[in-house]
């Protein structure tokens, strides 16, 4: 080593919380308001609230504050609170690497720390699902963006991505992007979604569609890209039963940019190097009712988890998990007796926690399959006696559901499971 | 020799060099004897996820006469898998389009020779073009044209270099070299520097000792600008300022690794942006993603008011 170099900084920290976004936040908070004296939050970005700072459209706080909210606003909620409630905050700083024993590498601008962390929360949120993911063919030109970064450009960074425009996939933030680009002068063409539904929120299919009348064509997706430079067109066909595009409903769509909302995967890296054990299904860790993960003292919470559909249950879930996160270090947190297991049965996509206690009361948030219409979630023990029901007049996969559940549900130690009836 | 652009040359000695328009340029020279015919081939390129899966190439057995050696997995030195390419000739030498069915065989053949691959392994696709000298119906190889034309003074031929090309592209430079040397005296030159600037290995390969070194010598070393790369702001800064200057979205990924990863540059394109902006003081339209007819944008929303619009 050189006489310039420093060495690398060691600290410890009670609980340290990964990722300054609405979940981030709202665990830390609740971390330091348990009574934990060490509260570290780390953001990689120069700016606390994540995502949030580009969604300048309103509809958040809709549940937690009971009025609406844009995103920035949303944050600065929670932004605002973080010198009273005594968060010590680390920004323009990542984790690089994250061990099954809590030691965090750190790297800012001019410092490379080990961090050792008595808990820690994850709520690093997700990324965008790309063209490479689900493979559309033709060539590579500019003007194929998700929809996040061209939100990004255009929200933050004052750059107009293109002006006609075609969307593929209706997720939310595709949704909100059709509104936005024709609110800034672009010709929105359509929006192609290759599911028989919606994959965005009822809300934002009538206020960001067809309140401008901009066409959403269902059983349809891209089956080319024409254009070396940029983007020149798109061809668009309808999709049999298994997703596989008719070739005589090809048509060609002249537009020089293309937004992609065809999903969002939650950010695991850091858990996977953990050695935290993964749900397949919503691609998040495997929790149990304190949203602690496998292994002990690491806790997850918000997108990062499994992707919600609104910022406002990121919250309510990542307070959850900061008391829990502090509660282990501060040794109150009791260790379940025994672990049952939640399953996801006829019409459900996932539940989670994927294991209980029995021993506390719970949220089982779960996603279902497809839409219907008047059906009853039910939630029953392995014995098929029914714990809870919820008669719901509309299911939608694009809605997170959360239902209560008393402690003592599985009391006899078998698996619950969720389905809908 | 003249260009498109207008500008006539002249030397004692023209490498030809023109890969899939090699001989376009030896018939301008009055050479007839060779054709292209271009082959495109498609790949693949997997997550890093799947490092280490496979620690050499893997082929199947090559059938007689293909054009290529069929669909192969090849590890990196960054840690992503090729699964590639496949063998269609084109008569576009330029169309570098990925296609719905061999992307589909690609896939299928792919999981034939590694079980286990998952769709969100599929970071990305691209295509490239081989400058065959056998036509379709022959099928197969020729070797390479590495030639100093007896019947054209000073004109040094590089045709056909296929597959290995780009593995041989150093053997290949020091014979052409050695022809060169035939009609001009060669005297190195005492003013080139082979140092450039900038470090060989990446950050995120680092020790954690070494990367402390680095960041208390360039605080630049400690800020990530792609987090799935972790390629940190001074090794996008050093693409930009090295002699080659990476200026495009792609050259810059290719030199620097920005934007190479599972995210494909959605959070840090914004980033490298910014940077750029800073850095040369552009507009939205300067910004170009592989060449100049990619502009990456149409313009300011609102006029331009010179601050960082992002900053709250």
């Amino acid at each position: 080593m050189n006489a310039k170099a420093s060495p690398i900084g060691k600290i410890r920290r009670e609980v340290v919380v990964i990722g300054g976004g609405p979940a981030g936040l709202a665990a830390a908070i609740a971390a330091r308001e348990a009574g934990c004296r060490e509260v570290l939050l780390i953001e990689r970005d120069r700016i606390l609230g994540g995502i949030l700072n580009q969604c300048i459209h309103d509809g958040f706080g809709l549940h937690a504050f009971k009025e609406a909210l844009s995103g920035p606003e949303y944050a600065d909620r929670y932004i605002r609170r973080l010198p009273d409630a005594g968060v010590e905050v680390m920004d323009n700083t990542i984790v690089l690497s994250l061990s099954p024993d809590r030691v965090l590498e750190v790297s800012a601008r001019g410092a490379l720390r080990h961090i050792e962390a008595g808990a820690v929360v994850l709520a690093m949120g997700c990324r965008e699902r790309t063209r490479g993911a689900i493979s559309i063919p033709g060539h590579r030109p500019a003007g194929v963006y998700t929809a996040g970064a061209a939100q990004n450009f255009i929200n933050l960074e004052n750059i107009m991505v293109g002006s006609r425009v075609c969307i593929l996939g209706s997720g939310d933030i595709g949704l909100i992007m059709a509104r936005r680009m024709t609110l800034e002068g672009a010709r929105v063409e359509a929006v192609f979604e290759i599911l028989p539904y919606s994959s965005g929120l009822p809300r934002n299919i009538q206020q960001c569609l067809n309140d401008y009348n901009i066409p959403l064509f269902l059983n349809t997706t891209v089956t080319d890209i024409i254009g070396k430079g940029r983007l020149e067109a798109i061809r668009v066909a309808q999709v049999d039963g298994d997703r596989v595009p008719i070739p005589e409903t090809e048509r060609l769509v002249p537009c020089d940019t293309l937004l992609l909302s065809v999903g969002l995967i939650p950010e695991n890296e850091l858990t996977v190097q953990a050695g935290v054990a993964m749900d397949p299904v919503t691609g998040g860790a495997l929790v149990d009712d304190t949203f602690m993960t496998g292994v002990p003292g690491i806790f997850a919470c918000g997108n990062v988890l499994h992707v919600h559909d609104l910022a406002d249950w990121v919250s309510v879930e990542a307070e959850e998990a900061g008391r829990f996160a502090a509660a282990y270090v501060q040794d109150r947190r009791e260790e379940p007796r025994r672990r049952i297991p939640g399953r996801a049965g006829e019409g459900v996509r996932y539940v989670l926690p994927q294991t209980i206690s029995g021993e506390r009361d719970f949220i089982l948030s779960l996603r279902v399959t497809a839409p219907w219409r008047d059906r009853t979630v039910v939630i029953r023990d392995g014995g098929g006696k029914e714990i809870r029901r919820r008669k719901m007049m509309r299911l939608h996969p694009a809605e997170m559901i959360r239902i209560p559940v008393k402690k003592g549900a599985g009391a006899d130690g078998s698996p619950l499971e969720v389905s809908v009836e | 020799m003249r260009t498109a652009a207008g500008d006539t040359f002249t030397g004692g000695v023209l490498v030809n060099a023109a890969g899939l328009f090699a001989a376009d340029v030896c018939r301008m020279a009055g050479i007839t004897e060779y054709a292209i015919y271009p082959c495109r081939g498609e790949y693949y390129v997997l997550d890093r996820r799947l490092d280490g899966t496979v620690t050499s190439l893997v082929y199947p057995a090559p059938k007689k006469n293909a054009p290529g050696w069929g669909t192969h997995l090849t590890p990196t030195v960054d840690g992503n898998i090729l699964i590639g390419p496949t063998a269609e000739y084109l008569a576009d030498p330029e169309d570098f389009a990925c296609t719905p069915d061999i992307m589909a065989r690609l896939r299928k053949e792919a999981q034939r020779l590694l079980p286990g691959i998952r769709m969100s392994d599929y970071i990305r696709n691209f295509a490239g073009t081989r400058a065959k000298q056998t036509p379709p119906a022959v099928g197969g190889n020729k070797d390479f044209v590495i030639e100093d034309r007896k019947d054209l003074e000073g004109f040094v031929n590089l045709v056909g270099i296929e597959s290995p090309g780009l593995t041989s592209a150093p053997a290949i430079a020091e014979m052409a070299v050695g022809m060169v040397k035939h009609h001009l005296a060669l005297e190195p030159d005492p003013a080139f520097n082979p140092v450039r600037p900038g470090s060989l290995d990446f950050f995120w390969e680092l020790s954690p000792e070494e990367k402390a070194e680095r960041i208390a010598e360039d605080p630049d070393y400690g800020e990530i600008i792609c987090r799935c790369e972790k390629i940190t702001k001074r090794e996008v800064l050093d693409a930009i300022r090295n002699p080659l200057g990476a200026r495009t979205m792609v050259s810059l990924k290719y030199r620097a690794r920005a934007s190479m990863g599972r995210c494909q540059g959605g959070f840090c394109i914004p980033r490298i942006v910014r940077l750029l902006r800073d850095e040369f003081g552009w507009n939205p339209e300067d910004f170009l993603k592989r060449g100049a007819d990619s502009p990456m944008f149409v313009g300011n929303m609102r006029p331009d008011k010179g601050g960082q619009a992002h900053e709250r």
